[in-house]
Protein backbone atom coordinates (compact mmCIF):
# COMPACT_ATOMS: atom_id res chain seq x y z
CA UNK A 1 0.00 0.00 0.00
CA UNK A 2 2.90 2.78 0.67
CA UNK A 3 4.30 1.74 -2.87
CA UNK A 4 1.32 4.54 -3.22
CA UNK A 5 1.87 7.18 -1.04
CA UNK A 6 -0.09 9.64 -3.06
CA UNK A 7 -2.96 8.22 -3.98
CA UNK A 8 -3.29 7.14 0.05
CA UNK A 9 -2.77 10.80 0.65
CA UNK A 10 -5.63 11.29 -2.08
CA UNK A 11 -7.60 8.35 -0.58
CA UNK A 12 -7.70 9.83 2.87
CA UNK A 13 -8.25 13.28 2.19
CA UNK A 14 -11.41 12.48 0.24
CA UNK A 15 -12.48 9.88 2.89
CA UNK A 16 -12.13 12.67 5.21
CA UNK A 17 -13.53 14.85 3.46
CA UNK A 18 -16.69 12.84 3.03
CA UNK A 19 -16.57 12.57 7.05
CA UNK A 20 -16.23 15.54 7.42
CA UNK A 21 -19.20 16.23 5.20
CA UNK A 22 -21.46 13.81 6.86
CA UNK A 23 -21.32 15.44 9.94
CA UNK A 24 -21.31 18.92 9.04
CA UNK A 25 -24.40 18.08 6.63
CA UNK A 26 -22.15 19.74 3.40
CA UNK A 27 -23.42 19.68 -0.33
CA UNK A 28 -23.83 21.01 -3.27
CA UNK A 29 -27.61 21.94 -3.56
CA UNK A 30 -28.16 25.23 -5.17
CA UNK A 31 -29.07 27.29 -1.84
CA UNK A 32 -28.21 31.14 -1.41
CA UNK A 33 -26.86 31.94 2.21
CA UNK A 34 -27.90 35.33 3.15
CA UNK A 35 -27.49 37.28 6.54
CA UNK A 36 -29.40 39.45 8.52
CA UNK A 37 -32.81 39.04 7.22
CA UNK A 38 -34.51 41.36 9.31
CA UNK A 39 -37.14 40.20 11.58
CA UNK A 40 -40.32 42.40 10.15
CA UNK A 41 -40.41 39.17 7.55
CA UNK A 42 -42.66 37.51 10.03
CA UNK A 43 -44.70 39.99 10.28
CA UNK A 44 -44.76 41.42 6.15
CA UNK A 45 -43.67 38.34 4.39
CA UNK A 46 -43.77 40.32 1.40
CA UNK A 47 -41.07 42.94 1.48
CA UNK A 48 -38.82 40.03 1.44
CA UNK A 49 -37.03 39.93 -1.96
CA UNK A 50 -35.83 36.31 -2.43
CA UNK A 51 -33.03 36.16 -4.30
CA UNK A 52 -35.01 33.26 -6.50
CA UNK A 53 -37.72 35.74 -7.68
CA UNK A 54 -35.73 36.97 -9.72
CA UNK A 55 -34.92 34.11 -11.85
CA UNK A 56 -37.07 33.68 -14.92
CA UNK A 57 -39.06 30.26 -14.41
CA UNK A 58 -40.22 27.18 -16.23
CA UNK A 59 -44.30 28.32 -17.43
CA UNK A 60 -45.04 25.77 -19.73
CA UNK A 61 -46.44 22.06 -20.19
CA UNK A 62 -46.37 19.96 -23.13
CA UNK B 1 35.87 -10.29 -3.43
CA UNK B 2 39.23 -8.76 -5.40
CA UNK B 3 41.36 -10.34 -7.59
CA UNK B 4 44.70 -9.13 -8.79
CA UNK B 5 44.81 -10.87 -12.48
CA UNK B 6 48.06 -10.47 -14.02
CA UNK B 7 47.86 -10.20 -18.15
CA UNK B 8 49.47 -12.26 -20.75
CA UNK B 9 50.35 -10.84 -24.15
CA UNK B 10 50.36 -12.05 -27.58
CA UNK B 11 51.49 -10.31 -30.33
CA UNK B 12 49.48 -10.19 -33.87
CA UNK B 13 50.32 -12.63 -36.58
CA UNK B 14 48.80 -9.71 -38.95
CA UNK B 15 50.07 -6.28 -38.16
CA UNK B 16 52.80 -7.14 -35.17
CA UNK B 17 50.35 -5.19 -32.52
CA UNK B 18 50.56 -6.37 -28.47
CA UNK B 19 47.01 -8.38 -27.09
CA UNK B 20 46.98 -8.53 -23.89
CA UNK B 21 44.78 -11.36 -22.52
CA UNK B 22 43.10 -11.61 -19.21
CA UNK B 23 40.91 -14.35 -19.46
CA UNK B 24 43.32 -17.25 -18.38
CA UNK B 25 43.01 -20.75 -20.18
CA UNK B 26 39.44 -20.02 -20.67
CA UNK B 27 40.40 -17.74 -23.54
CA UNK B 28 39.83 -19.43 -27.20
CA UNK B 29 39.65 -16.04 -29.40
CA UNK B 30 40.75 -13.19 -28.85
CA UNK B 31 41.10 -10.27 -31.12
CA UNK B 32 43.45 -7.41 -32.46
CA UNK B 33 42.73 -4.17 -30.75
CA UNK B 34 44.54 -2.63 -33.62
CA UNK B 35 43.49 -4.50 -36.78
CA UNK B 36 40.65 -6.39 -35.30
CA UNK B 37 42.17 -9.71 -36.86
CA UNK B 38 40.38 -13.05 -34.42
CA UNK B 39 43.48 -14.72 -33.11
CA UNK B 40 43.63 -18.08 -31.63
CA UNK B 41 45.97 -17.38 -28.43
CA UNK B 42 46.26 -20.66 -27.45
CA UNK B 43 48.73 -22.21 -30.31
CA UNK B 44 52.76 -21.38 -29.59
CA UNK B 45 52.40 -18.92 -33.08
CA UNK B 46 49.45 -17.71 -32.56
CA UNK B 47 46.92 -18.57 -35.22
CA UNK B 48 45.64 -15.94 -37.25
CA UNK B 49 41.97 -17.07 -37.39
CA UNK B 50 39.97 -14.13 -39.69
CA UNK B 51 40.80 -10.77 -40.88
CA UNK B 52 38.39 -8.51 -41.54
CA UNK B 53 38.06 -4.72 -43.11
CA UNK B 54 36.12 -2.52 -40.98
CA UNK B 55 34.76 0.61 -42.04
CA UNK B 56 33.76 2.08 -38.75
CA UNK B 57 35.40 0.81 -35.52
CA UNK B 58 33.00 0.67 -32.77
CA UNK B 59 34.13 2.16 -29.43
CA UNK B 60 32.08 0.32 -26.15
CA UNK B 61 30.29 2.40 -23.46
CA UNK B 62 31.98 -0.24 -21.13
CA UNK B 63 36.44 0.18 -22.09
CA UNK B 64 37.94 -3.24 -22.37
CA UNK B 65 39.46 -3.68 -18.94
CA UNK B 66 37.92 -1.92 -16.90
CA UNK B 67 35.89 -3.80 -13.58
CA UNK B 68 32.72 -3.31 -11.93
CA UNK B 69 31.10 -4.69 -8.92
CA UNK B 70 28.36 -6.67 -9.31
CA UNK B 71 26.74 -8.67 -6.68
CA UNK B 72 29.76 -8.19 -4.44
CA UNK B 73 32.08 -9.50 -7.18
CA UNK B 74 34.24 -7.59 -9.17
CA UNK B 75 34.04 -8.26 -12.73
CA UNK B 76 36.39 -7.18 -15.85
CA UNK B 77 35.65 -6.30 -18.93
CA UNK B 78 37.23 -8.46 -21.51
CA UNK B 79 35.01 -8.86 -24.64
CA UNK B 80 32.55 -6.69 -26.43
CA UNK B 81 30.48 -8.08 -29.58
CA UNK B 82 27.94 -6.12 -31.53
CA UNK B 83 25.37 -8.64 -33.09
CA UNK B 84 21.98 -7.67 -35.02
CA UNK B 85 18.90 -9.09 -36.46
CA UNK B 86 17.29 -8.03 -39.50
CA UNK B 87 13.44 -7.57 -40.02
CA UNK B 88 11.80 -5.76 -42.85
CA UNK B 89 15.49 -5.12 -44.43
CA UNK B 90 16.11 -3.36 -41.69
CA UNK B 91 18.85 -4.35 -39.30
CA UNK B 92 18.34 -4.01 -35.16
CA UNK B 93 21.59 -4.32 -33.18
CA UNK B 94 22.45 -4.68 -29.46
CA UNK B 95 25.52 -4.58 -27.52
CA UNK B 96 27.25 -7.25 -25.67
CA UNK B 97 29.98 -7.20 -22.65
CA UNK B 98 31.42 -10.41 -21.77
CA UNK B 99 32.76 -10.09 -17.77
CA UNK B 100 35.08 -12.19 -16.34
CA UNK B 101 35.83 -12.98 -12.43
CA UNK B 102 39.20 -15.68 -12.37
CA UNK B 103 36.81 -17.60 -9.52
CA UNK B 104 33.09 -16.80 -10.44
CA UNK B 105 32.99 -17.00 -14.05
CA UNK B 106 31.46 -15.46 -16.62
CA UNK B 107 28.89 -12.84 -16.78
CA UNK B 108 27.16 -10.72 -19.46
CA UNK B 109 26.02 -7.36 -20.09
CA UNK B 110 23.63 -6.71 -23.18
CA UNK B 111 22.77 -3.25 -24.03
CA UNK B 112 19.71 -2.04 -26.41
CA UNK B 113 18.39 1.24 -26.91
CA UNK B 114 19.47 2.20 -23.46
CA UNK B 115 17.96 -0.98 -21.69
CA UNK B 116 20.24 -3.04 -20.20
CA UNK B 117 20.73 -6.64 -18.76
CA UNK B 118 22.83 -8.43 -16.70
CA UNK B 119 23.33 -12.29 -18.57
CA UNK B 120 23.82 -15.38 -16.04
CA UNK B 121 24.93 -18.49 -18.71
CA UNK B 122 22.56 -21.50 -16.95
CA UNK B 123 24.00 -25.45 -17.00
CA UNK B 124 20.75 -26.50 -16.49
CA UNK B 125 17.61 -26.92 -19.43
CA UNK B 126 14.44 -25.13 -19.05
CA UNK B 127 11.24 -27.07 -19.54
CA UNK B 128 9.52 -25.86 -22.45
CA UNK B 129 5.79 -26.88 -23.77
CA UNK B 130 5.28 -28.73 -26.48
CA UNK B 131 4.32 -26.09 -28.57
CA UNK B 132 7.86 -23.78 -27.46
CA UNK B 133 5.37 -20.89 -26.44
CA UNK B 134 6.01 -21.07 -22.35
CA UNK B 135 9.46 -22.26 -20.84
CA UNK B 136 9.93 -23.13 -16.75
CA UNK B 137 13.24 -22.52 -15.00
CA UNK B 138 13.73 -21.45 -11.31
CA UNK B 139 10.46 -21.43 -10.61
CA UNK B 140 9.49 -19.21 -13.22
CA UNK B 141 6.96 -19.25 -16.25
CA UNK B 142 8.66 -17.31 -19.26
CA UNK B 143 6.41 -16.86 -22.17
CA UNK B 144 8.02 -16.96 -25.78
CA UNK B 145 8.72 -13.56 -27.02
CA UNK B 146 11.06 -13.42 -30.11
CA UNK B 147 13.14 -15.37 -32.11
CA UNK B 148 15.54 -14.26 -34.82
CA UNK B 149 18.93 -15.27 -36.25
CA UNK B 150 21.56 -13.05 -34.98
CA UNK B 151 24.61 -12.04 -36.66
CA UNK B 152 28.06 -11.36 -34.69
CA UNK B 153 28.52 -7.64 -36.97
CA UNK B 154 31.39 -6.26 -34.66
CA UNK B 155 33.95 -8.36 -32.03
CA UNK B 156 36.71 -6.63 -29.91
CA UNK B 157 38.30 -8.38 -27.02
CA UNK B 158 38.92 -12.34 -26.00
CA UNK B 159 36.14 -15.04 -25.43
CA UNK B 160 35.59 -18.37 -24.03
CA UNK B 161 34.30 -19.61 -27.51
CA UNK B 162 34.90 -19.74 -31.16
CA UNK B 163 34.00 -16.09 -32.50
CA UNK B 164 34.44 -14.84 -35.33
CA UNK B 165 32.56 -11.69 -37.67
CA UNK B 166 29.74 -12.75 -39.62
CA UNK B 167 28.47 -15.61 -37.05
CA UNK B 168 25.06 -16.30 -37.02
CA UNK B 169 23.12 -18.17 -34.38
CA UNK B 170 19.44 -19.06 -33.84
CA UNK B 171 18.25 -16.77 -30.88
CA UNK B 172 15.11 -17.52 -28.82
CA UNK B 173 13.77 -14.84 -26.14
CA UNK B 174 11.33 -15.91 -23.32
CA UNK B 175 10.41 -13.43 -20.68
CA UNK B 176 8.92 -12.85 -17.22
CA UNK B 177 10.10 -9.31 -16.54
CA UNK B 178 12.15 -8.05 -15.09
CA UNK B 179 13.77 -11.64 -16.89
CA UNK B 180 14.91 -13.20 -19.85
CA UNK B 181 15.53 -16.39 -20.85
CA UNK B 182 17.23 -16.93 -23.81
CA UNK B 183 18.61 -19.82 -25.95
CA UNK B 184 21.55 -19.45 -28.54
CA UNK B 185 20.96 -22.07 -30.81
CA UNK B 186 24.71 -23.31 -33.72
CA UNK B 187 24.53 -26.41 -35.57
CA UNK B 188 26.34 -27.45 -32.66
CA UNK B 189 24.71 -26.83 -29.17
CA UNK B 190 21.90 -24.57 -27.80
CA UNK B 191 23.26 -22.38 -24.74
CA UNK B 192 20.65 -21.18 -22.05
CA UNK B 193 21.22 -17.50 -20.15
CA UNK B 194 19.35 -15.86 -17.93
CA UNK B 195 19.23 -12.60 -17.47
CA UNK B 196 17.80 -9.63 -15.36
CA UNK B 197 17.13 -6.00 -16.60
CA UNK B 198 18.90 -3.61 -14.60
CA UNK B 199 19.32 -0.03 -14.58
CA UNK B 200 21.97 1.25 -17.30
CA UNK B 201 22.94 3.95 -14.04
CA UNK B 202 23.68 0.68 -11.81
CA UNK B 203 25.88 -0.41 -14.17
CA UNK B 204 27.86 2.82 -15.04
CA UNK B 205 27.91 3.35 -11.34
CA UNK B 206 29.21 -0.46 -10.68
CA UNK B 207 32.28 0.64 -13.81
CA UNK B 208 32.82 4.28 -12.21
CA UNK B 209 32.10 5.66 -15.75
CA UNK B 210 31.78 9.41 -15.27
CA UNK B 211 29.39 9.81 -18.76
CA UNK B 212 25.92 8.87 -18.50
CA UNK B 213 24.06 6.06 -19.88
CA UNK B 214 22.36 6.51 -22.99
CA UNK B 215 18.93 7.43 -22.69
CA UNK B 216 16.24 4.41 -22.69
CA UNK B 217 13.58 4.06 -26.10
CA UNK B 218 10.81 2.33 -26.52
CA UNK B 219 9.88 -0.47 -23.93
CA UNK B 220 12.10 -3.26 -23.76
CA UNK B 221 11.22 -7.23 -24.11
CA UNK B 222 11.76 -7.78 -20.22
CA UNK B 223 11.18 -3.71 -18.59
CA UNK B 224 9.10 -4.10 -15.58
CA UNK B 225 6.08 -2.65 -16.01
CA UNK B 226 6.34 0.57 -13.88
CA UNK B 227 2.62 0.24 -13.51
CA UNK B 228 2.61 -3.60 -12.19
CA UNK B 229 4.21 -2.53 -8.77
CA UNK B 230 1.26 -3.81 -6.69
CA UNK B 231 -1.84 -2.60 -7.74
CA UNK B 232 -4.00 0.21 -6.78
CA UNK B 233 -7.62 -1.40 -6.71
CA UNK B 234 -6.33 -3.22 -3.51
CA UNK B 235 -5.82 0.61 -1.99
CA UNK B 236 -9.34 1.05 -3.78
CA UNK B 237 -10.90 -1.39 -2.30
CA UNK B 238 -9.94 -0.44 1.14
CA UNK B 239 -10.92 3.43 0.72
CA UNK B 240 -14.18 1.90 -0.87
CA UNK B 241 -14.58 0.15 2.14
CA UNK B 242 -14.05 2.72 4.91
CA UNK B 243 -15.56 5.25 2.76
CA UNK B 244 -19.04 3.05 2.76
CA UNK B 245 -18.72 2.00 6.74
CA UNK B 246 -17.87 6.49 7.14
CA UNK B 247 -21.29 6.64 5.33
CA UNK B 248 -23.39 3.83 6.76
CA UNK B 249 -22.28 4.53 10.15
CA UNK B 250 -23.40 8.43 9.66
CA UNK B 251 -26.51 6.73 8.28
CA UNK B 252 -27.83 4.85 11.14
CA UNK B 253 -25.91 8.18 13.79
CA UNK B 254 -28.45 10.45 11.80
CA UNK B 255 -31.87 10.77 13.01
CA UNK B 256 -33.56 11.90 10.08
CA UNK B 257 -35.95 13.72 12.31
CA UNK B 258 -39.20 15.41 10.28
CA UNK B 259 -39.48 19.00 12.38
CA UNK B 260 -42.30 20.45 10.27
CA UNK B 261 -44.97 18.98 7.95
CA UNK B 262 -48.44 21.35 7.11
CA UNK B 263 -50.90 21.62 4.14
CA UNK B 264 -51.18 24.56 2.15
CA UNK B 265 -53.52 25.89 -0.56
CA UNK B 266 -52.88 27.78 -3.35
CA UNK B 267 -55.10 30.49 -5.77
CA UNK B 268 -53.33 31.80 -8.69
CA UNK B 269 -56.33 34.22 -9.25
CA UNK B 270 -56.30 35.47 -6.30
CA UNK B 271 -55.14 39.00 -6.08
CA UNK B 272 -53.61 38.48 -2.41
CA UNK B 273 -50.25 38.78 -1.47
CA UNK B 274 -49.07 34.96 -2.13
CA UNK B 275 -46.31 34.85 -0.06
CA UNK B 276 -46.35 33.86 4.15
CA UNK B 277 -44.35 32.75 6.86
CA UNK B 278 -44.88 29.12 8.54
CA UNK B 279 -44.82 28.37 12.18
CA UNK B 280 -41.36 28.10 13.92
CA UNK B 281 -40.01 24.98 14.56
CA UNK B 282 -36.98 23.59 16.19
CA UNK B 283 -33.53 22.43 14.27
CA UNK B 284 -32.32 20.53 17.27
CA UNK B 285 -28.54 19.28 18.14
CA UNK B 286 -25.29 20.88 18.47
CA UNK B 287 -23.76 20.88 15.04
CA UNK B 288 -24.81 22.37 11.51
CA UNK B 289 -26.76 19.30 9.73
CA UNK B 290 -28.00 19.10 6.35
CA UNK B 291 -32.01 19.32 6.13
CA UNK B 292 -34.71 18.28 3.39
CA UNK B 293 -37.64 20.65 2.15
CA UNK B 294 -40.02 18.44 0.68
CA UNK B 295 -42.97 19.95 -1.74
CA UNK B 296 -45.73 17.39 -2.40
CA UNK B 297 -48.56 19.21 -4.74
CA UNK B 298 -51.68 17.91 -6.56
CA UNK B 299 -50.84 19.48 -9.79
CA UNK B 300 -52.35 17.43 -12.79
CA UNK B 301 -51.43 19.31 -16.19
CA UNK B 302 -50.67 22.27 -14.01
CA UNK B 303 -47.34 23.97 -13.33
CA UNK B 304 -46.04 25.83 -9.81
CA UNK B 305 -42.99 28.31 -8.64
CA UNK B 306 -42.09 28.54 -5.22
CA UNK B 307 -39.14 30.70 -3.56
CA UNK B 308 -38.83 29.38 -0.39
CA UNK B 309 -36.19 30.95 2.41
CA UNK B 310 -35.53 28.42 5.42
CA UNK B 311 -34.72 31.57 7.91
CA UNK B 312 -32.78 31.16 11.64
CA UNK B 313 -35.30 33.79 13.58
CA UNK B 314 -32.52 34.66 16.38
CA UNK B 315 -29.40 35.23 13.46
CA UNK B 316 -31.16 36.43 11.08
CA UNK B 317 -29.37 33.84 8.63
CA UNK B 318 -31.46 33.01 5.54
CA UNK B 319 -30.87 29.50 3.44
CA UNK B 320 -32.69 31.32 -0.15
CA UNK B 321 -33.34 28.80 -2.64
CA UNK B 322 -36.32 27.95 -5.82
CA UNK B 323 -38.64 25.03 -6.85
CA UNK B 324 -40.41 24.50 -10.37
CA UNK B 325 -42.74 21.90 -10.45
CA UNK B 326 -44.97 20.98 -13.31
CA UNK B 327 -46.62 17.68 -13.79
CA UNK B 328 -48.74 16.66 -17.19
CA UNK B 329 -50.25 13.87 -18.21
CA UNK B 330 -52.92 12.61 -21.09
CA UNK B 331 -53.23 9.95 -23.83
CA UNK B 332 -51.63 9.91 -27.02
CA UNK B 333 -52.75 7.73 -29.88
CA UNK B 334 -53.71 5.81 -27.58
CA UNK B 335 -50.97 5.56 -24.86
CA UNK B 336 -50.52 7.35 -21.82
CA UNK B 337 -47.47 9.34 -21.13
CA UNK B 338 -46.97 11.89 -18.17
CA UNK B 339 -43.50 14.41 -17.16
CA UNK B 340 -42.85 16.12 -14.87
CA UNK B 341 -43.21 15.23 -11.31
CA UNK B 342 -45.87 16.60 -8.41
CA UNK B 343 -43.40 16.57 -5.90
CA UNK B 344 -39.62 17.74 -5.31
CA UNK B 345 -36.94 17.80 -2.60
CA UNK B 346 -34.71 20.58 -2.09
CA UNK B 347 -31.64 19.94 0.71
CA UNK B 348 -29.99 22.76 2.31
CA UNK B 349 -26.92 21.78 3.43
CA UNK B 350 -24.97 22.97 6.83
CA UNK B 351 -27.77 24.03 8.40
CA UNK B 352 -27.01 25.17 12.36
CA UNK B 353 -29.20 24.16 15.35
CA UNK B 354 -31.93 27.09 16.20
CA UNK B 355 -35.43 27.90 15.81
CA UNK B 356 -36.50 28.69 11.65
CA UNK B 357 -39.30 29.47 10.22
CA UNK B 358 -40.14 29.38 6.65
CA UNK B 359 -41.21 31.64 4.31
CA UNK B 360 -42.90 30.38 1.18
CA UNK B 361 -44.10 32.41 -1.81
CA UNK B 362 -46.10 30.17 -4.71
CA UNK B 363 -45.86 31.47 -7.85
CA UNK B 364 -48.02 30.86 -10.85
CA UNK B 365 -48.42 33.46 -13.88
CA UNK B 366 -51.04 33.24 -16.34
CA UNK B 367 -50.09 32.35 -19.45
CA UNK B 368 -51.26 32.78 -23.02
CA UNK B 369 -52.94 29.28 -23.77
CA UNK B 370 -54.60 29.67 -20.01
CA UNK B 371 -58.02 28.97 -19.59
CA UNK B 372 -60.01 30.57 -17.18
CA UNK B 373 -60.66 27.32 -15.56
CA UNK B 374 -57.36 26.27 -15.74
CA UNK B 375 -55.91 29.66 -13.93
CA UNK B 376 -58.03 29.78 -11.41
CA UNK B 377 -57.38 26.28 -10.80
CA UNK B 378 -56.66 25.55 -6.66
CA UNK B 379 -53.25 24.08 -6.21
CA UNK B 380 -53.05 22.07 -2.88
CA UNK B 381 -49.52 21.30 -1.61
CA UNK B 382 -47.54 20.13 1.42
CA UNK B 383 -44.15 21.54 2.92
CA UNK B 384 -42.30 18.71 4.77
CA UNK B 385 -39.24 19.66 6.36
CA UNK B 386 -36.20 17.02 7.91
CA UNK B 387 -33.64 17.82 9.89
CA UNK B 388 -29.75 15.88 9.82
CA UNK B 389 -30.60 13.71 7.05
CA UNK B 390 -27.32 11.56 5.44
CA UNK B 391 -24.98 13.02 2.81
CA UNK B 392 -25.68 9.92 0.81
CA UNK B 393 -24.63 11.56 -2.96
CA UNK B 394 -21.44 12.84 -0.99
CA UNK B 395 -20.60 8.85 -0.65
CA UNK B 396 -20.91 8.24 -4.58
CA UNK B 397 -18.82 11.33 -5.75
CA UNK B 398 -15.72 10.07 -3.56
CA UNK B 399 -15.87 7.13 -4.50
CA UNK B 400 -16.06 7.92 -8.44
CA UNK B 401 -13.59 10.44 -7.34
CA UNK B 402 -11.31 7.59 -5.72
CA UNK B 403 -12.00 5.30 -8.92
CA UNK B 404 -9.90 7.65 -11.53
CA UNK B 405 -6.26 6.88 -10.37
CA UNK B 406 -6.51 3.10 -10.69
CA UNK B 407 -8.57 3.05 -13.77
CA UNK B 408 -5.80 5.72 -14.88
CA UNK B 409 -2.60 3.23 -13.83
CA UNK B 410 -4.72 0.29 -15.10
CA UNK B 411 -4.82 1.90 -18.67
CA UNK B 412 -1.36 3.00 -18.79
CA UNK B 413 -0.59 -0.13 -17.83
CA UNK B 414 -2.17 -2.10 -20.77
CA UNK B 415 -0.71 0.46 -22.85
CA UNK B 416 2.93 -0.17 -21.87
CA UNK B 417 2.42 -3.86 -23.12
CA UNK B 418 0.80 -3.08 -25.76
CA UNK B 419 4.23 -1.20 -26.53
CA UNK B 420 6.23 -4.40 -25.61
CA UNK B 421 4.62 -6.98 -27.48
CA UNK B 422 3.79 -4.85 -30.39
CA UNK B 423 8.50 -5.68 -30.89
CA UNK B 424 7.43 -9.28 -29.96
CA UNK B 425 6.74 -12.48 -32.51
CA UNK B 426 3.21 -12.09 -31.41
CA UNK B 427 2.92 -8.33 -32.24
CA UNK B 428 -0.21 -8.67 -34.41
CA UNK B 429 -2.30 -10.98 -31.26
CA UNK B 430 -0.07 -8.72 -28.47
CA UNK B 431 -3.44 -8.31 -26.02
CA UNK B 432 -2.76 -12.35 -25.68
CA UNK B 433 0.29 -11.92 -24.51
CA UNK B 434 -0.04 -9.46 -21.52
CA UNK B 435 -1.68 -11.81 -19.20
CA UNK B 436 1.21 -13.40 -18.38
CA UNK B 437 3.95 -10.94 -18.81
CA UNK B 438 3.04 -9.62 -15.63
CA UNK B 439 4.06 -13.22 -14.51
CA UNK B 440 6.88 -11.07 -11.88
CA UNK B 441 4.45 -8.70 -10.15
CA UNK B 442 2.44 -9.11 -7.73
CA UNK B 443 -0.54 -7.66 -9.01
Amino acid sequence: MMRHPLYMIFGATMTGWLAYTEWTGGGFASVTRLQNVPKSVRDNPGAYRSHYSYIPRYTGGK
Amino acid sequence: MSAVVKARAIFCPNCGATVQLRGFAHTLNATCTRCLSVLDPNTPSVTLLQKVQIEQRIEPKIPMGSRGTFEGVEFESIGFQQRGIEVDGITYSWEEYLLFHPYKGFRYLSEYNGHWNIINPKQSVPLMDPVGRTAMIEGLKFKHFQSAAARTMYVVGEFPWQVRFGDVVHVNDYIAPPKILSSETTTDEVNWSLGEYIDGKEIFKAFKLTTPPPATQGVYANQPNPRAQGSLWTVYGLFFLLATFVSMYSCIAKGERQVFHKSYQFMPASNAEPSFVTEKFDLKGWRSAATDVEIRTDLTNNWIAFAIALINEDTGEAFDFGKDLSYYAGVDEGEGWSEGSMKATVTVPSVPPGRYYLRIEPDRDKQDGDSPEQFSRVINYEIIVRHDIPATPILFIVLFLLLIPPIWASIRKWMFEQKRWSESDYAAASSGGDSDSDSGSDD
